[in-house]
């Protein structure tokens, strides 16, 4: 399992650096560098193009490329050019909302959408399953931004609409972002453990007087929930995404509501920071995806 | 050593039937989606509303009885009656109208993005699985850093390069759904450039590119349909989701995402402005993933999501 | 006679709906079975006969869309199929144990053997964990399984096929059942594996009194193993006998085309017998003798009327109206 764990990791390295340079590519095509966008009018030329030397800004693309990666290795992802502080800094002080705004929805996702999804496969056909894959992808097919708003202006008299202090303020941010990737997992739930109900060996699970309670739960529920573990992977990703807006709406100093102020205000340094940032936690996520994946499933784990 | 040969000869069987099954012939596929809208009342239901809706959308001007542009300052703020079915908004406008002229460019930027990322997907997808080693290689590194991304950053900072205009949303959404469809292709290339018919037509002298288009594509083609139907709804909460922050569509333009954003300052008072476009997203987004969900059911019960 | 009985099926009927269809299809047809304690009695036909479908609603273990639509089951006197859920999980894996025909499939793949065997021990029985593994080993070591302490802790993919067929057996022997159904529990195996696994069976079923019910289609396990013998056709028993009479001569057109079919020693070149036409569907029946439109010696009668199941002598019973008494096998 070592050696598969190390492959994989060794896979991941060109993705990064690809990710990156296209990140890099994107953002250092614009044109218009900070000191141009910044000192126009407070400088000459000359003092520009000497600045400009000082901070390598006329090196080739390759060379500065490399230079960032360099440096991103170091923990430096340069300055912001409007705040005045590192991206670094920054996103260190953003990250902890964003991660714990993330692992509440993604916990509100699991305790919601596995039971629903089991309950579901359960009473297949039945009108709880009907009702309930109904408002999953009810769930899946609204608008982030839609829900936010319709729910802050339903309960802004009982519970905080902005910023993440006290334990109520986590409710509404938590079921915004949690609600689409709960109906996501109720879905995968139920249709896995369909599957799995049809196999031989639950049958047999069958056959020594188990209850159907305990079929499901002891045999069933174990091989129907290895699927759903990939989709963690992916649920980080759309989790980390569907922060931007969650965060924006509810007034969240984190990780997505920094890249939209970059953007508003045409902060380069703290976009590209942000974004590769976000990134790099989605690589991470998958791979960790397939770790757990092979720790769980006792045929992958022999090969 | 019979009996094991006879298991052995049984599998044999079973993969050949597999192999058959999956390669159906577009009279087959034809035939299993009318099933499966006899059966599927979701999957027939979806595809009456995107009817509707884009009946709607392009007889806009037959449908609305009031200009959607037309500030008219004795009427703001209205809430929904017989005469302004949505209300209007603040600036004395027919919501009504507004959704469905608005859902015009929601609508192009569900359909446009899809068609490029298909064309470009599929192409991609098929030059990786037939050519392989560097090409493959190549396309699929790229395509994994695509898939790396949240797609909504991605396409934010596309806009941020490139600048907000709605050709920008169309390179900005084509390129998060490419990638998926390139993969899919892909392994498909792979599995049925291995079948008898592919070898046979090889070992006739048909030349490579008469094998890709002739016997290859048309048999990628329902899960196709089924990725694009399915890359529509994603497309349009795209959209959405980045005129909301602001660096989607642009005034004067308006789609049903954009409206949400300029309404949100009036939301407690006049709730119909965020509720109606809002209303038209989820209707549209649960269509078309209804149609799709049956499509692929019907089409190929064992690709899941 | 009572007393010596175990488990007496009569009038099995069991049907299927299938999807957009109001009509049902019935697959097990007014099946009367007797089963002798410390016997073992073979049920055999083609596939698609009925007789798996028969096992699986003794167990009550049909699918969602299979209902048993009248029949007893008398199980040492209970009446099995109007127990509720509850008694009968009490009985299944307990005093009615069934292994299956695929062992590959039929073994969980992400628990341990160990965990499986055990399961229904402590399930039907109050012991300790420790009890539980101690008599798991033991009963691994029984159905001949090299070092039982290891396998106790490996995953069925790291076994043999025939290996795992030897963990369903010593799963399903494990509480000393009294009776034991095994649908073609050597079927997917090799030759080789499946005398060792029909002697396995014959050993345990000596040494604990168990009686089996044994599905098969292949005529030579039933030669191997069986007492007694139900021959199935198109849900309905067609014969019954015991295994010398059966063999020495059998009655009925359809078992003697099953036996002619068996591939024997003799005279190069000599075509193997074929039973012609396939088993008919469920749901388009032919009227009269369900076998007549195969048969070769069907008449008039025969398609128009439906044979009784006659007693030919000593229990020999045959549902044809021109049994073969005696007579060679084609």
């Amino acid at each position: 399992m070592g050696k598969f764990i190390i492959k994989r990791v060794l896979v991941t390295i060109p993705v990064l650096l690809g990710m990156i340079f296209l990140i890099f590519f994107m953002l250092n095509v614009v044109p218009g560098d900070p000191l141009t966008v910044m000192m126009k009018e407070h400088l000459n030329e000359d003092v520009l193009e000497n600045l400009r030397a000082n901070m390598h800004l006329d090196d080739p693309f390759l060379v500065r490329y490399v230079r960032y990666v360099w440096d991103a290795l170091h923990g430096d992802l340069g300055m912001s050019w409007k705040l005045n502080r590192s991206v670094t800094n920054l996103i260190a002080t953003a990250f902890p909302y964003t991660l714990k705004l993330a692992i509440a929805a993604a916990l509100f996702s699991w305790v919601m959408g596995i039971p629903i999804g089991i309950v579901s496969a359960v009473k297949k056909n039945s009108l709880i399953d009907h009702l309930s894959m109904g408002l999953s992808l009810f769930g899946v097919s609204m608008p982030v931004f839609w829900i936010a708003l319709i729910l802050q202006e339903t309960f802004k008299n009982i519970l905080p609409i902005s910023g993440l202090s006290t334990w109520q303020s986590y409710i509404l941010p938590t079921i915004v972002l949690g609600w689409s990737s709960a109906g996501r997992i109720a879905r995968l739930t139920r249709s896995n453990l369909l599957e799995v109900m049809r196999n031989d060996y639950i049958r047999t699970a069958r056959s020594k007087g188990l209850s159907p309670l305990r079929v499901i739960t002891g045999h069933a529920l174990k091989n129907a929930l290895i699927p759903v573990i990939t989709v963690m992977a992916i649920q980080i990703a759309s989790l980390l995404s569907g922060a931007v807006i969650t965060e924006t709406i509810f007034s969240i100093p984190g990780v997505g509501r920094l890249a939209v102020d970059a953007i508003n205000k045409r902060d380069m340094p703290l976009l590209q920071g942000t974004v590769i940032f976000t990134a790099v936690l989605i690589i991470a996520g998958n791979l960790l995806a397939d770790v757990l994946y092979s720790v769980v499933d006792p045929r992958i784990r022999v090969e | 050593m019979k009996s094991k040969k006879d298991v052995y000869s049984a599998e044999v069987a079973q993969e050949m039937l597999e192999a058959e099954a999956e390669i159906q012939t577009s009279e087959g596929v034809f035939k299993s989606i009318l099933t499966m809208f006899r059966r599927n009342k979701a999957a027939l239901l979806g595809l009456i509303v995107i009817v509707i809706i884009l009946l709607m959308a392009f007889f806009a001007p037959v449908v609305c009885r009031w200009n959607p542009t037309e500030i008219r300052l004795s009427e703001i703020k209205k809430g929904p009656s017989a005469e302004h079915w949505f209300g209007t908004d603040e600036l004395g406008r027919d919501v009504f109208a507004r959704v469905v002229y608005g859902s015009r460019v929601s609508l192009m930027i569900g359909f446009v993005p899809s068609i490029i990322s298909l064309v470009l997907g599929t192409l991609l997808g098929l030059a990786a699985g037939f050519l392989g080693k560097k090409v493959d290689a190549v396309i699929m590194r790229l395509a994994d850093v695509v898939l790396a991304f949240p797609s909504l950053l991605l396409a934010m900072v596309v806009m941020y390069t490139l600048g907000t205009s709605i050709l920008n949303l169309f390179i900005a959404l084509s390129i998060i759904d490419w990638a998926g469809t390139a993969r899919i292709v892909r392994a498909q290339t792979l599995s049925l450039k291995e079948k008898e018919f592919v070898e046979a037509a090889r070992s006739m002298g048909v030349s490579r590119w008469k094998i890709v288009f002739r016997h290859i594509l048309p048999n990628c083609l329902p899960n196709l349909i089924v990725l694009f139907t399915l890359n529509i709804p994603g497309s349009i909460m795209w959209e959405s989701s980045l005129s909301f922050l602001g660096v989607g569509t642009q005034p004067p333009d308006s789609s049903w995402g954009l409206m949400v954003s300029q309404g949100k300052e009036f939301a407690y008072m006049c709730p119909w402005l965020i509720l109606a476009p809002g209303l038209a997203i989820l209707v549209t987004v649960m269509a078309f993933n209804f149609l799709g969900d049956g499509l692929r059911d019907a089409i190929d019960p064992y690709m899941k999501t | 006679m009572q007393e010596n009985t175990l488990l007496r099926v009569k009038g099995l009927y069991t049907s299927f709906a299938s999807d957009g269809r109001k009509d049902r299809a019935t697959a097990v047809n007014g099946v009367d079975l007797t089963i002798p304690r410390r016997k073992t009695v073979g049920l055999v036909g083609e596939s698609g006969c009925g007789k798996s479908v028969t096992a699986l609603s003794i167990m009550g273990l049909l699918a969602d869309n299979g209902r048993v639509d009248a029949g007893k089951a008398l199980f040492n006197g209970e009446d099995l199929l109007a127990l509720s859920d509850r008694e009968m999980r009490k009985i299944r894996g307990n005093r009615i144990s069934m292994i299956f025909q695929e062992p590959m499939t039929s073994l969980n793949p992400v628990l341990t053997v160990g965990r499986q065997i055990s399961e229904a021990l402590r399930l039907h029985s109050d012991i300790s964990s420790r009890e539980a593994k101690q008599k798991c080993i033991e009963i691994l070591d029984k159905v001949g399984i090299p070092e039982p302490e290891k396998r106790f802790v490996c995953y069925p993919h790291q076994l043999s096929g025939g290996l795992r067929q030897r963990v369903m057996i010593g799963m399903a022997m494990v509480l000393k059942p009294d009776l034991l159904i095994a649908d073609e529990p050597t079927t997917a195996l090799d030759v080789s594996i499946e005398a060792q696994i029909l002697r396995l069976m014959r050993g345990l079923q000596e040494e604990e009194g168990t009686s089996i019910l044994m599905i098969t289609h292949n005529l030579g396990v039933v030669a191997e193993i069986c007492d007694e013998v139900y021959v199935m056709y198109a849900g309905e028993v067609v014969e019954r006998a015991d295994v010398f009479t059966l063999f020495r001569e059998c009655a009925h057109p359809y078992t003697r085309g099953l036996m002619a079919s068996l591939p024997r020693m003799r005279a190069k070149g000599e075509k193997l017998y074929n039973i012609r036409g396939t088993v008919p569907n469920l749901r388009a029946m032919p009227a009269g003798c369900r076998f007549s439109p195969r048969c070769d010696f069907a008449c008039e009668k025969c398609r128009r009327e439906k044979p009784p199941l006659e007693d030919l002598g000593n229990g020999h019973l045959c549902r044809c109206f021109f049994p073969e008494k005696g007579g060679d096998t084609l």
